[in-house]
């Protein structure tokens, strides 16, 4: 098992014939992620790593019953994507683009939402199934298959916490990254039921941030879950109201506390194991793990 | 985030159909016929309590009054601009804000009957917080709920119906964040009118607005590091720390602040990889005004090529970019790691691939190092 993407996944990539959607389908094939071929407006019939392209979402879900779509389109065509995407039955979508205008992520999560499509994203890293499907702007090369969750709101905090994990003899079940805006497709509520009701996953690492409340709620749940989740909140050390590279970091003085350190308190709370720096995930983990067995 | 002052907000609500009292930006000829408001241009809160707002009878009194505040200190900033508007003669003050809500991540229009003082001092049930599902947009349901809420005269329930509306669709057609009217005042006639306006507008929208200039907020640092295509932040310390990804940046503060150690300049590289080593070198010479003792490049990438940042390097010594004696800790984790290894050969730098030690090594040899200098100023 796994979540959200595996060998019987069905791929493709908006805007396969750019540079981007290249080198993903590129890296795609050359380490066995299912891409079952790719759409870009008006260049349909033609060929990219040996799968076919399409012209409309339409046509390429009518001729390889696909269900799971990697787009990289300009940040500009971003909200039509999407569009076109749920329009076309697609059930899952990562959506790569940063710098998407906030009421387009505001009108793609209700659509997605209303047409019961799963969005990850905007601003997402993606999501990768070791040795089964990657979804996700991480090499294959560095990640190995075990039996840990990760989700998180960042790709290159995803990247260090596989990077600890694997120095540590440890792998990932999946990894899921819902991305830095304010706005998003998915929330943490809605990724770990589908790690609690995974076989392969033993515990789950949750990256959060500041500004918001995904990790509230999804404190919330932990309490009800069975399986242990290790909470590391980044930007423990932030000054208030900067924005810290993601549009949605940014911790808000007014109104209630969305500070990394009021979240992690949140986390504690809800009984969770937690991390205040990355170093402190992979003794935490060890120390939830344990405590299970 | 771009935030407008007053008198620009008031002017893109009125572009939407929102009532403005009549206003001119000082030193234009203020409106004539009845007592004024000199009003500071500052987008500190707390504007009338620091002496930001006068009174005056005539539009001489209103000018004199305006050209002793503008230049004047009003808490920390300066005020670069003064508007002088018609005093209004308010028969109730209502307070109506249209936002996106990110945690319900859908616009919402908050409402009350409580207006002129600060939201936040308002209790919970004396304010209506209505969603607004974008798929649907504001039908007339939502508008009727707001407007009862607000409970007007029956004579003034038009006017505030429709001014709902307008804020609505300018907070949509503007692509703004949230433009709260606080107060929205109610006059004798039965109309309704922004007396004040705070908007704040999504940057990242800018490519729709042909008129709308970038504007950063900051210190000349933050505002430079902008202009390169990154995110930087200023803060006190002799370690400069330059990250690609915005989690990779926050944790690598947070280890070294836990480790004793302190940053003066945080950048994330953010869009800047996308121009070249030549960008690169221009990020190293600007945390180079910090006059840090340590330079850190904490970098791991999965998919840009960690050879642009090595040039980047290569180009700043040769240009004299990286200030005297100072350290470079380099952490290279990623594509084409060992040919990036290899320019840095000759390059006098640390090398490693690991978070941690990058980060240790930083601030070992921050500690050693001798007091800061002087940061040099950031020409705008």
């Amino acid at each position: 098992m796994s979540i959200l993407v595996d060998r019987s996944s069905r791929i493709l990539i908006q805007g396969i014939t750019g540079g981007t959607g290249r080198s993903y389908a590129k890296r795609m094939i050359k380490h066995g992620t299912p891409l079952v071929g790719g759409v870009s407006p008006g260049k349909g019939g033609e060929m990219v790593e040996g799968v076919p392209v399409f012209s409309t979402m339409r046509d390429a879900v009518a001729a390889t019953g696909a269900n799971a779509v990697l787009s990289a389109v300009p940040t500009e065509r971003a909200l039509d994507a999407a569009f076109e995407v749920v329009e076309a039955g697609i059930k899952l979508m990562v959506l790569y683009s940063e710098n998407v205008p906030l009421h387009d992520a505001v009108r793609m999560r209700a659509y997605a939402l209303a047409r019961g499509m799963r969005l990850l994203g905007p601003n997402s890293a993606g999501v990768i199934s070791p040795g089964k499907a990657n979804l996700a702007d991480i090499n294959d090369a560095n990640v190995v298959a075990g039996r840990i969750g990760i989700v998180s709101k960042s790709g290159t905090l995803s990247y260090e916490v596989i990077d600890s994990l694997q120095r540590n003899g440890m792998g990932e079940s999946s990894v899921v990254c819902l991305g830095g805006d304010r706005v998003l497709g998915t929330g943490y509520t809605d990724v770990l039921p589908l790690f609690e009701a995974d076989e392969e996953t033993a515990a789950i690492v949750l990256i959060g941030e500041p500004g918001g409340a995904l990790e509230y709620a999804a404190a919330e749940m932990a309490k009800t879950m069975k399986k242990p989740v290790v909470a590391y909140i980044t930007a423990q050390h932030a000054p208030p109201e900067k924005r810290l590279g993601h549009a949605g970091a940014i911790s808000s003085i007014a109104g209630a506390p969305t500070t990394a350190k009021e979240k992690l308190r949140a986390f504690r709370e809800a009984g969770c194991i937690t991390a205040a720096l990355l170093t402190d995930i992979v003794p935490a983990l060890n120390k939830a793990m344990a405590a299970v067995r | 985030m771009i935030r407008l002052l007053e008198h620009e907000g008031k002017s893109l609500l009125a572009r939407n159909g929102v009532r403005i009292p009549r206003g001119a930006l000082y030193p234009a000829p203020p409106p004539g016929g009845g007592e004024l408001v000199v009003k500071a241009q500052v987008l500190a809160g707390g504007r009338g309590k620091a002496g930001g707002i006068k009174f005056a009878d005539n539009s001489a009194d209103a000018q004199a009054a305006a050209k002793k505040m503008l230049g004047s200190a009003l808490g920390a900033a300066k005020v670069a601009a003064v508007y002088i508007e018609e005093r209004l003669t308010i028969a109730q003050e209502y307070y109506l804000c249209a936002m996106v809500d990110r945690d319900l991540g859908m616009p919402v229009i908050l409402a009350s009957r409580d207006g002129g003082v600060e939201i936040e001092t308002v209790a919970a049930d004396r304010i209506l917080k209505r969603p607004v599902d974008p798929l649907l947009g504001l039908r007339p349901f939502m508008l009727d709920e707001v407007v009862r809420f607000l409970d007007p005269p029956e004579a003034a329930r038009a006017n505030l119906r429709a001014t709902v509306a307008s804020l609505y669709a300018a907070l949509v057609n503007e692509d703004a964040e949230l433009i709260e009217i606080n107060p929205l005042a109610l006059l004798a006639d039965n109309t309704v009118a922004a007396a004040d306006a705070k908007c704040m507008l999504d940057e990242d929208a800018g490519y729709r607005h042909a008129a709308r200039e970038d504007r950063f907020d900051g210190t000349p640092f933050e505002i430079a590091a902008r202009k390169l295509g990154t995110i930087g932040i200023e803060l006190e310390g002799n370690i400069a720390a330059i990250m690609n990804g915005a989690g990779m940046t926050m944790a690598t503060l947070d280890q070294i602040v836990a480790l004793g150690g302190r940053v003066g300049a945080l950048v994330e590289l953010h869009g800047a990889m996308a121009h070249g080593p030549e960008r690169i070198a221009e990020i190293i010479q600007l945390v180079g005004t910090q006059n840090p003792s340590v330079i850190l490049l904490n970098v791991y990438f999965q998919f840009r090529p960690l050879d642009t940042i090595a040039n980047g390097l290569l180009v700043a010594r040769d240009r004299g970019w990286l200030p005297a004696g100072c350290k470079v800790i380099v952490r290279f984790r990623g594509e084409m790691e060992q040919e990036a290894r290899t320019i840095l050969a000759g390059f006098d730098c640390t090398l490693t691939g690991v978070f941690e030690e990058a980060c240790t090594l930083a601030v070992e040899h921050a500690k050693a190092a001798p007091r800061p200098q002087q940061r040099a100023a950031i020409a705008s």
